[in-house]
C-alpha cells in the first residue's frame, strides 16, 4: 500500500512517494511535478485543477479561484459559477487531482497521504486541511510541519550534523523553524511564522502601489483586468534579479498605461514585508536560545526565497550565504514523502527519529478581576516551543457562586488577555452546585504529533471526563457537513486525463487571444481553428504534432512566466 | 528521577555523550508510538543537558552560560547616531515632558566604538576591496556611508515632525508612508536608530495629548492603526526591554500597550485571494455571545410584545383578509372577527418561526432586546419552537387564571415552564456582562 506525501501549497501542490531509490516526485497529468493550486468550473461545468485552471483564472474569473488556501480554517466561502465552496473543499479538489495523478503513476490505489502545513498553522487550519484530505478520501496519515519536511529532505540528502534555520516562504505563508540534526535524530528546537506573509503579498504591494499612484480604484477595475494585473506583477517579480528594467504595457480602466518595474521600486515595496519576515526569526531564535553564529546552515525553502532581496536581508542577518540545493518548490514535498515512507516504516529509515514543537501557547480563559472590561486573561496550559506530543494538565475553580456550568473556552496566542489571541472553540461542562471556589475542573490539553489539539476537561468532585469535540470551532466541518461536502465533491467530475494536455494548451491558447491585438490575434485565432480541427480528427499521432507545433507557437508568442 | 538512569549513562559534562545515549533511546521510544515514555525521555535529556552545561561552566568559569546567550541574542542596543542626541526635542519642544529620557545621553564612548565594528565590517565585505588601497580611503567611503545615514536619519525624523504637527495628515495610513520608503531601513542598526528617534516623537506626542487638561484639542490623538503600522518597520514591541534603557516608564505606557491588537492574530484572509465570483462569510455555527448571568423579561413587557406582533400581523394579514371577505360579501362584523382570528393564528406561526431563527425574537420581543432561548441559553430548535407554541397555546384557554398565576412567576412564565424555555433580558443580560 502506497502512502504518498503531499505539500498543498497556497500557489502549487506537488506530491511524491518514497521507494527504495529514494524520493521520486509524480508528474501531474501534465507532466509537471508542481500543480498550480487553482480549482475552476469551465464551460461545460467540468472541474479544472491546476495549469488549465490558472490560464483560465484570468478570462474566467469568477469560475476559477486560486490562493484559497489563505481561507483555510476560516467561514469564509467562495462562490464559482453558482455554488458555494469552502477552502476545505477547495483543498480537497487539489488533493483528489494529485492522488489521481499519484494513482496513474503508480498503477495502485491511494488511499493515505502525510500532508504537509504551514508549522504556524494553528488548530483550525490543521483540522481544515486533514478534513481537506478526507472528502478527497486520503487518510491523513500525518500533518507535516513544512520547514520540517523541508529540514527531512536536507538532513537526509546532506546526512550533515548540525543546527538548521530553515526559513520557508511560500505563496501566502512564512515559517521559520530551528532544528538539530544529531545520530539520526531531527530535534524541532523552535517554530515561529507568520501566516500572511508571501509572495502573494509581494504581488499585492505592487498592485497597491501602482493602483495608488495611479489613483485608480480597484473596484474600478474589471476582474479581467485585475487578473492580468497580478499575472504581469508576477511575472515581473520572477524576473526582476535577472532584469532590473523592465516595461509593462497595463490595461487600467480605460486608457493602456506603460509601467518600468525596476529594482529600485520593488525594493521599496518589499521593504516593509522583509522588515516584517524578520520577525518569525528573530523570535525562534530567541526561544531556541541560540546565538547566530551556533547555526549551522540556513536553508532557503519555498519559491519566495528566491527574490534576491530576501537573500540578500538573510545574508546580513546571519553573515553568510544560506543554502538553497534542493529544488526550493519541491522540497517539501519531498520531505513530505519521506515522512510517509517514515510512517509505513521503510527498512532504509528505520534510525531516523523526528520530535517537533507545538509553535504557539495554548491555554484558556480565566475571570480577570482586576479589570473586567478587558475580558478574560489568558491562562497558558501548554507553552509555545514544547517538544509533541505532549499532554498538560491544570486546574480552574468556579469563580460564582452555585455556577452549574462551566465554559471552557480554548484560545491560542502569546497575549494576556484572552480577546487578543485567536479563538479555538469551547465547550460547557456542567459541575455541581456550590459555594464559589469549592468546585473545580481538570483541564487536560493534548497536543499530538500532527499539531491537533484534544482537549478533556474532568469535573474534579464527580470525576466524570467530557472530552467532545470543540465547539464553534471556525471552519470546522461536522459529521453531516462532511457527509454533504463528500456528496457534493462527488458530484463534480474531472475531464477524462488524455485530454488534459489538450485543454491546458487551449487555455494558454485562449487567455493569450484575448490579451493580444491585430496580427497576432488573427494568427492564434487560426492556429487555434487548426488545433481544434485536428482534435475533432481524433488520430492520436496527428494530435500529437499539433500539440508540438501548438505549444512552440504560444511559447513564442507568451511573454509571462508566472506559472 | 534521575535523568543519567533514564539515558542510561553516568553522570557526564559531555553534550555529545548525552545527545549520543538520547538518540539511542529515542529510537526505541519512538515519538508517536510511546508518547508518555517520549515525554519522561525528552525531559530526562533537557535536564542532562542543564547539568552538563552548569557543570562545564563551574569547570571552565569563563561564564558561557544561558545568560550569555541571551545577552547575545539581544538586537543591538546600543548607541543611537550620536547626532540624535542633539535633534531631541527639536521638533516637539512644547511637550510638557522632562529630558529625561534623552536616547544617547548615556550611550558611552566605548559602546558607540563597538557598535561601530559590524558596520565596518560588512563594508569591507561588500566592495572587493582593491589591492594596494590604502586604508584611509576605506575610512573615507565608511565616513561616507556613516554621512549618508546621518543625514537620511534627520531626513525622516523632520518629516515625522511635519506629519505630527499637522493634525489633518496624522492619522492617515498614506502620511506615513514615507517611513518605509526610507532607503536604510533594512539595515539593522539605521533602522534600530530610526525606530528610537520615531518612538521618542509619538511617544512625547500621545503624552502630550493625554495630558493636555483642555476638553477640546486640536491635536487627534495617534490611531492604532499607525502605531501598528510603524511597530510593524521598528518592532518595538518585540523588544521593549531595549526601548526600556532608552525611555521612561510614562512615554513607554504611552505606545506600547497600544501596539498589540487584533492585526497581528489574524490578517485578512481576503488578501491574495484570487478569482471567485464573491467571497461569502458564511457562519456555520455563529458564536453566542454567554453572559455570567441573565434576566428573565417582564410580564407587562412580555405582553406588550405580544399585542404589537398581534398587530403587526394584523396589518399585514388581517386587513388583506378583511378585505378579501367584504368584497365577497361578507358583513363587516364577520370579517373584523375572522381577520382576528386569521392574525392570532398568524402570530402564533410568526412566534414559532421567529423565536426559533436565529434573531430568537418576534419582531415585538426583539424591539425590547428579549431572545427565546433553551434552558441552556442557546438557541432552540425549531422542534423545540412548535413546542414552545403549543404550550403557549394550552395556556391561553386559561386566561385570566393563567394571567394572575404569571404574575408571581418572576417572569418565567407558565408555558415557559412547560416547555421548557426560558425569554429573557438579553439586552440587559448583555449590558450587566459588560459592565
Amino acid at each position: 500500500m502506497a502512502v504518498i506525501g503531499i505539500d498543498l501549497g497556497t500557489t502549487n501542490s506537488a506530491c511524491g512517494i518514497l521507494t527504495d531509490d529514494g524520493v521520486t516526485l509524480i508528474p501531474n497529468r501534465l507532466g509537471d511535478l508542481l500543480t498550480p493550486s487553482v480549482v475552476g468550473f469551465d464551460d461545460s461545468g467540468e472541474l479544472v485543477v491546476g495549469r488549465t485552471a490558472r490560464e483560465r483564472l484570468i478570462n474566467h474569473s469568477d469560475r476559477t479561484v486560486a490562493a484559497f488556501k489563505r481561507l483555510m480554517g476560516t467561514d469564509h466561502k467562495v462562490k464559482l459559477d453558482r455554488q458555494l465552496f469552502s477552502a476545505t473543499e477547495l483543498s480537497a479538489v487539489v488533493l483528489r487531482a494529485l492522488k489521481e495523478d499519484a494513482e496513474a503513476y503508480l498503477g495502485e490505489p491511494v488511499t493515505e497521504a502525510v500532508i504537509s502545513v504551514p508549522a504556524y498553522f494553528n488548530d483550525n487550519q490543521r483540522h481544515a486541511t486533514k478534513q481537506a484530505g478526507e472528502l478527497a478520501g486520503l487518510k491523513v496519515e500525518r500533518l507535516i510541519n513544512e520547514p520540517t519536511a523541508a529540514a527531512i529532505a536536507y538532513g537526509l540528502h546532506d546526512r550533515r550534523e548540525g543546527n538548521f534555520l530553515i526559513l520557508d516562504m511560500g505563496g501566502g505563508t512564512f515559517d521559520v523553524s530551528i532544528l538539530e540534526f544529531f545520530d539520526g535524530i531531527m530535534e524541532v528546537h523552535a517554530s515561529a511564522g507568520d501566516n500572511f506573509l508571501g509572495g502573494e503579498d509581494f504581488v499585492e504591494a505592487m498592485i497597491e502601489n501602482v493602483l495608488t499612484e495611479q489613483g485608480i480604484d480597484r473596484q474600478a477595475l474589471t476582474a479581467r483586468q485585475l487578473q492580468s494585473l497580478y499575472m504581469q506583477m508576477e511575472t515581473a517579480k520572477r524576473r526582476i534579479s535577472q532584469k532590473p528594467e523592465q516595461v509593462l504595457e497595463l490595461e487600467l480602466g480605460k486608457g493602456k498605461l506603460e509601467w518600468v518595474v525596476t529594482a529600485e521600486w520593488f525594493e521599496k515595496l518589499s521593504a516593509p514585508l522583509l522588515l516584517r519576515s524578520k520577525r518569525p526569526i528573530e523570535r525562534a531564535m530567541r526561544d531556541a536560545n541560540l546565538p547566530p553564529q551556533k547555526i549551522d546552515e540556513v536553508v532557503l525553502v519555498g519559491g519566495s526565497t528566491r527574490m534576491a532581496q530576501f537573500r540578500s536581508l538573510v545574508g546580513r542577518m546571519f553573515g553568510r550565504l544560506p543554502s538553497c540545493h534542493l529544488d526550493p518548490d519541491t522540497v517539501v514535498a519531498m520531505g513530505a514523502a519521506i515522512q510517509a515512507g517514515l510512517k509505513s516504516r521503510s527498512a532504509a529509515l528505520e534510525d531516523i527519529v523526528l520530535t517537533d514543537v507545538c509553535p504557539y501557547t495554548l491555554g484558556t480563559g480565566v475571570l480577570n478581576e482586576d479589570s473586567p472590561d478587558q475580558g478574560d486573561y489568558f491562562m497558558p496550559i501548554i507553552d509555545r516551543n514544547t517538544v509533541v506530543p505532549t499532554s498538560v494538565v491544570r486546574r480552574v475553580w468556579t469563580a460564582h457562586d452555585n455556577q452549574a456550568q462551566v465554559n471552557v473556552k480554548v484560545y491560542q496566542g502569546e497575549n494576556r488577555l484572552v480577546n487578543k489571541n485567536v479563538y479555538l472553540g469551547e465547550m460547557q461542562i456542567p459541575v455541581p452546585r456550590a459555594s464559589k471556589g469549592e468546585e473545580s475542573v481538570d483541564i487536560r490539553y493534548s497536543y499530538d504529533m500532527n499539531g491537533l489539539l484534544e482537549v478533556d476537561i474532568t469535573v474534579t468532585s464527580t470525576g466524570k471526563t467530557h472530552n467532545k469535540l470543540i465547539e464553534f470551532a471556525p471552519g470546522a466541518l461536522s459529521e453531516d457537513e462532511i457527509q454533504r461536502s463528500r456528496q457534493k465533491l462527488a458530484g463534480l467530475k474531472f475531464h477524462p486525463r488524455e485530454d488534459e494536455e489538450n485543454r491546458a494548451l487551449i487555455a494558454r491558447g485562449e487567455r493569450l487571444y484575448e490579451s493580444s491585438l491585430g496580427e497576432k490575434r488573427e494568427h492564434l485565432a487560426r492556429v487555434l481553428g487548426e488545433f481544434d480541427r485536428v482534435l475533432d480528427s481524433q488520430n492520436p499521432a496527428e494530435i500529437r504534432k499539433a500539440q508540438l507545433q501548438l505549444r512552440e507557437v504560444l511559447d513564442r508568442l507568451d511573454g509571462e512566466d508566472w506559472i | 528521577m534521575n535523568p543519567w538512569q533514564l539515558l542510561e549513562i553516568a553522570p557526564t559534562g559531555e553534550t555529545r555523550t548525552i545527545k549520543r545515549a538520547y538518540a539511542k533511546k529515542l529510537k526505541q521510544t519512538r515519538p508517536d508510538e510511546k508518547p508518555h515514555e517520549f515525554q519522561r525521555l525528552h525531559a530526562a535529556y533537557k535536564q542532562a543537558l542543564r547539568l552538563a552545561a552548569e557543570q562545564s561552566q563551574t569547570d571552565a568559569s569563563d561564564g558561557s552560560g544561558p545568560g550569555e546567550v541571551a545577552a547575545e541574542m539581544q538586537p543591538e542596543v546600543s548607541a543611537p547616531l550620536e547626532p540624535l542626541a542633539e535633534s531631541t526635542g527639536s521638533g516637539i519642544n512644547s511637550a510638557p515632558v522632562p529630558a529625561a529620557a534623552e536616547p544617547g545621553n548615556h550611550a558611552g564612548t566605548e559602546q558607540q566604538a563597538s557598535h561601530q565594528q559590524p558596520e565596518s565590517a560588512s563594508a569591507q565585505e561588500e566592495p572587493v576591496p582593491a589591492a594596494g588601497l590604502s586604508p584611509s580611503v576605506d575610512e573615507q567611503e565608511a565616513e561616507q556611508r556613516r554621512n549618508a545615514r546621518i543625514d537620511e536619519f534627520h531626513r525622516v525624523l523632520a518629516q515625522v515632525d511635519a506629519v505630527l504637527a499637522d493634525p489633518a495628515r496624522i492619522n492617515a495610513r498614506a502620511s506615513w508612508q514615507f517611513l518605509a520608503d526610507s532607503p536604510f531601513i533594512l539595515e539593522e542598526e539605521y533602522n534600530w536608530n530610526l525606530g528610537l528617534g520615531v518612538f521618542q516623537r509619538v511617544a512625547r506626542y500621545s503624552v502630550a495629548v493625554a495630558g493636555s487638561q483642555q476638553w477640546y484639542t486640536d491635536k487627534p490623538e495617534i490611531a492604532s492603526g499607525v502605531l501598528r503600522y510603524c511597530d510593524s518597520l521598528f518592532a518595538w514591541s518585540e523588544d521593549p526591554a531595549g526601548l526600556q534603557e532608552q525611555f521612561d516608564a510614562e512615554l513607554l505606557n504611552a505606545v506600547l500597550p497600544r501596539l498589540d491588537g487584533e492585526e497581528t492574530v489574524a490578517g485578512d484572509p481576503q488578501r491574495g485571494l484570487r478569482g471567485g465570483r464573491k467571497l461569502v462569510l458564511e457562519w456555520a455555527t455563529p458564536e453566542e455571545e454567554r453572559f455570567p448571568e441573565y434576566y428573565f423579561g417582564s410580564l407587562l413587557a412580555r405582553a406588550f410584545a405580544v399585542l404589537l406582533d398581534v398587530f403587526l400581523v394584523y396589518v399585514a394579514l388581517g386587513i388583506i383578509t378583511s378585505a378579501v371577505l367584504i368584497k365577497n360579501g361578507a358583513s363587516e362584523g364577520e370579517a373584523s372577527s375572522v381577520a382576528l382570528l386569521v392574525s392570532v393564528a398568524g402570530y402564533l406561526v410568526l412566534a414559532w418561526l421567529a423565536e426559533s431563527s436565529r434573531w430568537q425574537a418576534t419582531p415585538g420581543k426583539f424591539l425590547l432586546g428579549y431572545r427565546v432561548t433553551n434552558r441552556q441559553f442557546r438557541r432552540m430548535g425549531y422542534g423545540h419552537g412548535l413546542w414552545r407554541v403549543l404550550s403557549f397555546s394550552l395556556t391561553v384557554p386559561l386566561y385570566w387564571l393563567a394571567w394572575l398565576v404569571n404574575c408571581f412567576l418572576n417572569g418565567n412564565l407558565l408555558h415557559d415552564r412547560l416547555s421548557r424555555s426560558y425569554v429573557i433580558n438579553w439586552r440587559k443580560s448583555r449590558e450587566e456582562a459588560g459592565g
